[in-house]
C-alpha cells in the first residue's frame, strides 16, 4: 500500500511537469523501468524490450500534447507499451528466425533471479521451482491473458488501470485474469 | 467444512476482493490458508525475480535516446558537418586534378613505346649502325 502511494505521489509530480519540454526527461527516467520490465516480461528479449520501450517513449514525446489527463500518466504510457508489445507479437509470429536471437532469454532461466534473503537450500529451491512454473506459465498463455497478468502482478497495477491500458472493459479483464491464474495454480500443482 | 473455496473465490482472493464469507472460510480451513499463502508466495517471488533480472538487464543496454532537448547540439553537429563538407570536397578536387594529368602521362608511354617498337636494332647498338653506310645516311 505504501509502495503505490508512493507511485502515485510519484506520478502526480510527473504528470504535472510534463507540459514542460524540460522535463519529459524526467518522465523518461521515472517510468522508464516500469516499461521497459513490462515489455521485457512480454516478449522475453532484452533489445526487443529496449525497442519497444525507446519506441513507447517516442510515441509519447510527439503526442504528448494530446495526454489531457483522462487517465494517469503511466496508464497512457503503458497504454502505448501494451500496443506496441501486441503489434510486435503479432507481426512475430511470421518471423521464425527471431526465435533464435541471441538476446532471447532462455525460458528456464528466471529462477535465477530469485533473491536469497538468508533463507535455507530447501525453501529457496522450493522458491525457484515455484518461480520457474509461474514462468513456463505465464509464457503458454495467450496474449491478452499474460498481458494482464503481468499488469497485475508484475505491474500492480489496479483492474481499472489494465483495462484503460488494454483497452477491454474491467469484467473482461477480470475474466481474463482468473484464467490466466488458474492456468498458474494448474502448472503450480493446485492442492484445492 | 463442507467445501473448499473454488477457483473463482481463489481469484478474487488473489485480487484483494475478499469477501467475509470467503474470509471466514480461510480462517477456518488449513488446505485453502495453505493453498492462498502458497499462490501469494509463488507470485511474490515471481514478481521479485522479474524485477531483479529486469533492473540487471536495463542496466546493460544503453540509455533511452529520447531527449527533451533535441536541439542541443545542433551547432556543434552543423559544425562537424560543414568540415566534413569542406574536406571532402577538397580531396575531390584533388582527385579530379590527379585523373587530369593521366591522358598527358599516357600520351608520353605510348610515344615511348612506338619509338621502342620502331628500332631496327637494340638502343646498345644504335651508335654502330651510324658507322654502317645505307641508304638512309647517305
Amino acid at each position: 500500500m505504501v509502495r503505490r502511494a508512493v507511485t502515485r505521489v510519484m506520478e502526480q509530480h510527473a504528470t504535472a511537469e510534463l507540459d514542460e519540454l524540460e522535463d519529459f526527461e524526467a518522465v523518461v527516467q521515472w517510468f522508464r523501468p516500469r516499461i521497459f520490465r513490462f515489455a521485457l516480461a512480454s516478449l522475453r528479449d532484452r533489445d526487443l524490450a529496449e525497442t519497444i520501450t525507446q519506441d513507447c517513449f517516442l510515441r509519447a514525446y510527439l503526442a504528448r500534447a494530446r495526454f489531457r489527463n483522462e487517465c494517469s500518466l503511466q496508464t497512457w504510457l503503458m497504454q502505448i507499451a501494451v500496443n506496441l508489445v501486441r503489434d510486435h507479437s503479432r507481426n512475430r509470429r511470421l518471423q521464425f528466425w527471431k526465435r533464435t536471437r541471441q538476446t532471447a532469454f532462455d525460458a528456464h532461466g528466471l529462477e535465477r533471479w530469485v533473491v536469497d534473503r538468508g533463507r535455507d537450500p530447501e525453501a529457496l529451491t522450493s522458491s525457484r521451482e515455484q518461480v520457474r512454473g509461474v514462468w513456463k506459465a505465464a509464457g503458454e498463455l495467450p496474449e491478452k491473458q499474460r498481458t494482464v497478468f503481468l499488469l497485475r502482478f508484475v505491474e500492480d497495477l489496479e483492474l481499472l488501470e489494465i483495462a484503460a491500458a488494454t483497452g477491454m472493459k474491467e469484467g473482461t479483464v477480470k475474466v481474463h485474469l482468473f484464467r490466466a491464474l488458474q492456468a498458474i495454480r494448474k502448472k503450480l500443482g493446485a492442492t484445492v | 467444512m463442507k467445501s473448499h473455496l473454488s477457483s473463482e473465490q481463489i481469484s478474487e482472493w488473489m485480487l484483494g476482493q475478499r469477501s467475509a464469507r470467503a474470509r471466514e472460510h480461510v480462517r477456518a480451513c488449513l488446505e485453502c490458508r495453505a493453498e492462498l499463502e502458497r499462490l501469494e508466495e509463488a507470485l511474490a517471488q515471481f514478481r521479485g525475480a522479474i524485477h531483479q533480472w529486469s533492473g540487471a538487464q536495463a542496466a546493460a543496454v544503453p540509455p533511452v535516446l529520447v531527449t527533451s532537448r533535441p536541439r542541443r547540439f545542433a551547432w556543434a553537429l552543423a559544425a562537424v558537418a560543414a568540415v566534413l563538407f569542406v574536406c571532402l570536397s577538397v580531396a575531390y578536387i584533388q582527385n579530379r586534378a590527379a585523373a587530369s594529368l593521366e591522358p598527358v602521362s599516357d600520351a608520353a608511354l605510348l610515344s615511348q613505346v612506338r619509338a621502342e617498337v620502331s628500332r631496327t636494332v637494340p638502343s646498345p647498338m644504335e651508335p654502330l649502325t651510324r658507322l654502317i653506310p645505307s641508304a638512309e645516311n647517305q
